[in-house]
C-alpha cells in the first residue's frame, strides 16, 4: 500500500509542469557552477601541480557543487514538500485516504517516499553532471560517491521536514516557511564553530551541515549516518502521530515518547560506538600508519591551543584535523583564542601551540606532518625526524580540449534545461484539454 | 448475524461543544438510512466518525463486527464514503483516479478493470471516463465522488448529501442508484431534501443539537406525522384556552395574522365545535381549510421544538 501511494505521489508530480521546471531550473544552475569551477581548476592546474598535498580535482570542482546543491535543495525542497498533506487536508481529499484500509504509517510513508523519489531525481541530475570531468581526468570515486550518498541523505532529512510541516500546519504557504526557517537553523547552527571559542557540542551535533560536510570529505561515519537516520526517523513518526485529528489517547501518546526516546538513544549510541570507512582512494581522510604508532606512544594528555581570529575557516580545518588525532588518542584537547580578544601579540610563527608534559612547540601552521613532527619531538625529547608520507592528490589533471567545453556548454545549459521544459509543457498541455 | 453497523453512546466534542451527543443506533443490510438534521446539527460529523476520518471521544463503533478503534483497517474495508466534499484529485483524469481509488481499497489487480468498468457504467460515466475531473460539470464532479465510493463493492455505503448540485433528472437517476443500492448493501445518506428521504429510504433519523431525536421506519412514519390538522383564519385574536380545551384538539400553533393551525385526534374532529365557539365570540371567522402535514411540517416541529423528544 505504501508503494500505491508514493507511486501515485511521484508521478503527480510528473503530471504538472512544476516539476520538470524545478529539474530546468535546477539543471541550469547547477551546470553553470559546475562550468565556471572547471575554468577555475583550468587556469590554476600548473600551479597545483608544484604544491605539495595541493587538493584534486574532486576536492576543487566535486565538493563545492555538491555544498552549493545543498543550499539550492534547501530552497526547493520546501516548495515540494508544503502541499504533500495540506493540501489535501484543504481540499478535504485526504478524506480519501483516511477513509480507506490505509493506517496512518503507511500513509506517511507513502507521500515522503513519493516526494523524496522526486528529490532523488534531482540528486541524480546533479550527481551526473560533473561525470563529464571523466572525458579529460580521473576523479576520486569513493569521494564522488560520498558527495552522492552526503546530499541524498541531505535532502531526505529536509523532505522528512517538509512532510512533518505540511502534517502539522493548515496553509501550504505556512509550511513552506517553517520547514524553510528550521532547516536554516539547524544548517546555521554551523557558525558556532567559527565564531566561539568554545563550540556548544550539542549545537554541532545538530547542525545538518555539520553532518554532511562529514560525509562530503569521503569519510563514512556511523556517527553522521546515525544523525540522519534519527533525523529523518523522528519527524516521520512525529508525523505519523499528527496526521489524523486524533483524541487524546494516552497509548498512542505514551508510544509516540517511547519511539522518540528510542530514537534518541540510537542517536546517542552511534555517537559513542563509531565505526568509520574512508571511501577516499589515497585515504586522505586517514592518519598514516607512523601517526598512529606516535599517538599510541604518547600516553599523558595533550593540549593544542589555536590562536587564530573568529570567523576563520582555518578554524573549522584545523578542528577536523584535530578530531583525527582524538579518535586515536583520546586525551587531546583542542582550544581556540581569539588573540583580539586577549590583546595577544602573536607572531606568524606561533599560531599553534602543541603542549604535552609541560613543554611546548610553536607552530605556523598545521597539517598532519607539522603536527605528528611536534608531537613526535616532544614525546622522544630528541630533535628526530619523524617519515610522515604526504598524501599527493591523484586527481590531478584535467585536460579538456575547447570544443569539449564548448559542447558541454550547449549541451548543459541549453539543450538539456529546453528538454526538460519542452516535455513539461507538451506533457501540461496534453492533459489539460482532456 | 450482528448488524452492519452497531453504534453504541458515540460522542464527539470539539473543545468543550458537543458535536455528536450519546447517540445509538443499527444499521441492518439492506435497510437505506436517511439522517435528516438542521444546518450544525452533527450529520457530517456522525459520518465522519462512522467512515473513521475522525475518532470519537466516547462511545463504540462496529462496523460489520468490527471495531473502528481497535480494528481500523478491517472495519474501513466494509466502508465506502462519500463527503459533503468529495475527494477528488481534479488534475486527473476520471480513469486514473478511480483506479487509484480501487488501489487504496485493495481491490485485487486482477478485478480492477472490471470493477472500474462496472461502476464507470453503474454511474454514466463511461462516456467522461478519458477526461479530467477538473474540465467535468459539477454534477459529473459528484458522480465520480459516488463511484469512488462503490467501486470496492463494500458492504456499507455513507453518502452526505449525495445529490447536491446535480440536476433533477441526474437526481432521479442518484435516487434509482441508492436504492438499487440499498438492496444488497446498508446505505446512510444525509440530506436536507425531505422528498428524497421519502423517497429513497427506508428509515428515518433525525439529529438535533448532537442528540438523535427520532428513528423511525418511514412507513410508520408516515401514520405517525400524517395527524389532521385545521387551518382558521379569523379578524380578531382568538382565546386560545377556549380552543384547546375543547376535546380533540392536542395543540394550537400561532401564526402571524391571526392564523391558527389545529391539530386534532382525527377520531374525534373537533371543527363544528370550534366554528361554533368563534362565531359565538365574534372574532370573526374568515377561512378555515384542512391542512395536510408533510414529513416537512413534522421535521420544522420536531427540530423547533425540542420538548417534542420525550
Amino acid at each position: 500500500m505504501i508503494t500505491t501511494i508514493a507511486s501515485h505521489e511521484f508521478k503527480s508530480h510528473f503530471k504538472s509542469p512544476m516539476a520538470w521546471t524545478l529539474l530546468a531550473v535546477l539543471q541550469i544552475i547547477i551546470a553553470y557552477i559546475f562550468l565556471t569551477q572547471v575554468e577555475t581548476f583550468i587556469l590554476m592546474q600548473a600551479k597545483l601541480e608544484n604544491i605539495q598535498g595541493a587538493p584534486g580535482l574532486t576536492d576543487i570542482i566535486i565538493t563545492p557543487l555538491f555544498s552549493n546543491a545543498g543550499i539550492i535543495l534547501l530552497l526547493v525542497t520546501p516548495l515540494l514538500t508544503m502541499r504533500v498533506i495540506c493540501e489535501e487536508r484543504r481540499n478535504k481529499t485526504l478524506n480519501l485516504l483516511l477513509s480507506a484500509p490505509i493506517s496512518n504509517t503507511e500513509i506517511i510513508l507513502g507521500k515522503f517516499i513519493g516526494t523524496l523519489g522526486l528529490l532523488w531525481v534531482m540528486v541524480l541530475l546533479i550527481a551526473l553532471i560533473p561525470l563529464a570531468l571523466l572525458l579529460g581526468g580521473d576523479l576520486d570515486l569513493g569521494k564522488y560517491f560520498a558527495n552522492v550518498l552526503g546530499l541524498s541523505l541531505l535532502v531526505a532529512a529536509f523532505t522528512a521536514t517538509g512532510v512533518f510541516m505540511s502534517t502539522i500546519v493548515n496553509h501550504p504557504t505556512v509550511a513552506a516557511m517553517g520547514t524553510f526557517g528550521s532547516l536554516l537553523i539547524l544548517w546555521l547552527f554551523n557558525i558556532s564553530k567559527t565564531i566561539s571559542d568554545q563550540p556548544n557540542q550539542l549545537i554541532e551535533y545538530l547542525s545538518l551541515l555539520n553532518h554532511f560536510q562529514n560525509i562530503q570529505s569521503g569519510l563514512i561515519d556511523t556517527n553522521d549516518l546515525g544523525y540522519f537516520v534519527v533525523f529523518i526517523s523522528l519527524f516521520i513518526v512525529l508525523s505519523i502521530r499528527y496526521l489524523s485529528d486524533q483524541q487524546l489517547r494516552l497509548k498512542k501518546t505514551l508510544l509516540t515518547i517511547i519511539m522518540v526516546t528510542v530514537l534518541a538513544n540510537m542517536a546517542w549510541l552511534s555517537n559513542i560506538y563509531t565505526y568509520q570507512i574512508d571511501a577516499t582512494y589515497n585515504a586522505s581522510n586517514t592518519l598514516s600508519v607512523n601517526t598512529q604508532k606516535l599517538l599510541d606512544a604518547l600516553p599523558d594528555p595533550v593540549t593544542i591551543t589555536t590562536y587564530i581570529e573568529k570567523g576563520q575557516s582555518i578554524r573549522s580545518q584545523i578542528a577536523q584535523l584535530v578530531d583525527r588525532y582524538q579518535h586515536q588518542k583520546k586525551n587531546i584537547t583542542l582550544t581556540f583564542i581569539d588573540p583580539k580578544d586577549k590583546d595577544l601579540k602573536i607572531t606568524p610563527d606561533s599560531i599553534v601551540t602543541v603542549e604535552y608534559q609541560g613543554r611546548h612547540e610553536n607552530l605556523a601552521y598545521v597539517d598532519e606532518a607539522m603536527l605528528s613532527q611536534a608531537l613526535f619531538k616532544l614525546g622522544n625529547n630528541q630533535a628526530n625526524k619523524i617519515d610522515i608520507p604526504i598524501k599527493n592528490a591523484q586527481d590531478k589533471f584535467l585536460q579538456l580540449t575547447e570544443t569539449q567545453i564548448t559542447l558541454l556548454n550547449y549541451l548543459y545549459l541549453l539543450c538539456l534545461p529546453f528538454i526538460l521544459l519542452l516535455t513539461g509543457i507538451i506533457i501540461w498541455q496534453k492533459r489539460k484539454s482532456k | 448475524m450482528s448488524a452492519l453497523i452497531e453504534v453504541d453512546q458515540l460522542s464527539r466534542y470539539f473543545g468543550k461543544t458537543a458535536a455528536v451527543n450519546n447517540i445509538s443506533f443499527n444499521l441492518e443490510k439492506g435497510e437505506v438510512l436517511g439522517f435528516l438534521g438542521i444546518n450544525g446539527a452533527g450529520k457530517t460529523t456522525t459520518m465522519q466518525m462512522l467512515s473513521g476520518c475522525l475518532e470519537p471521544s466516547k462511545g463504540t463503533l462496529k462496523i460489520a463486527g468490527f471495531d473502528m478503534l481497535t480494528a481500523p483497517l478491517l472495519a474501513k474495508r466494509q466502508i465506502g464514503y462519500l463527503p459533503d466534499t468529495p475527494p477528488l484529485y481534479k488534475d486527473q483524469t476520471v480513469t486514473e483516479f478511480l483506479t487509484y481509488c480501487a488501489q487504496l481499497h485493495a481491490v485485487p489487480k486482477q478485478n480492477i478493470t472490471a470493477a472500474l468498468d462496472n461502476t464507470l457504467e453503474r454511474c454514466g460515466l463511461t462516456k467522461v471516463a478519458t477526461r479530467l475531473i477538473n474540465n467535468l460539470s459539477k454534477g459529473f464532479q459528484q458522480r465520480v465522488g459516488i463511484a469512488q465510493a462503490i467501486i470496492h463493492n463494500p458492504s456499507i455505503i455513507i453518502l452526505d448529501e449525495p445529490t447536491v448540485g446535480l440536476d433533477p433528472i441526474q437526481i432521479k437517476e442518484i435516487r434509482c442508484l441508492i436504492k438499487e443500492l440499498g438492496q444488497d448493501h446498508g446505505v446512510i445518506l444525509s440530506t436536507h431534501i425531505l422528498s428524497e428521504v421519502e423517497e429513497t429510504c427506508t428509515q428515518v433519523q433525525i439529529i438535533h443539537k448532537g442528540q438523535l431525536v427520532v428513528k423511525e421506519s418511514l412507513l410508520n412514519l408516515a401514520q405517525l406525522y400524517k395527524q389532521n390538522c385545521l387551518m382558521i383564519k379569523t379578524n380578531q385574536p382568538v382565546n386560545l384556552d377556549l380552543l384547546s380545551n375543547i376535546p380533540g384538539v392536542y395543540d394550537i400553533v400561532t401564526m402571524p395574522e391571526h392564523i391558527y393551525h389545529i391539530e386534532y385526534d382525527p377520531n374525534l374532529d373537533p371543527s363544528q365545535t370550534v366554528t361554533e365557539i368563534i362565531i359565538s365570540h365574534g372574532w370573526g371567522l374568515q377561512e378555515m381549510t384542512p391542512v395536510k402535514t408533510t414529513l416537512e411540517d413534522w421535521f420544522v416541529k420536531y427540530t423547533s421544538n425540542p420538548d417534542l423528544i420525550q
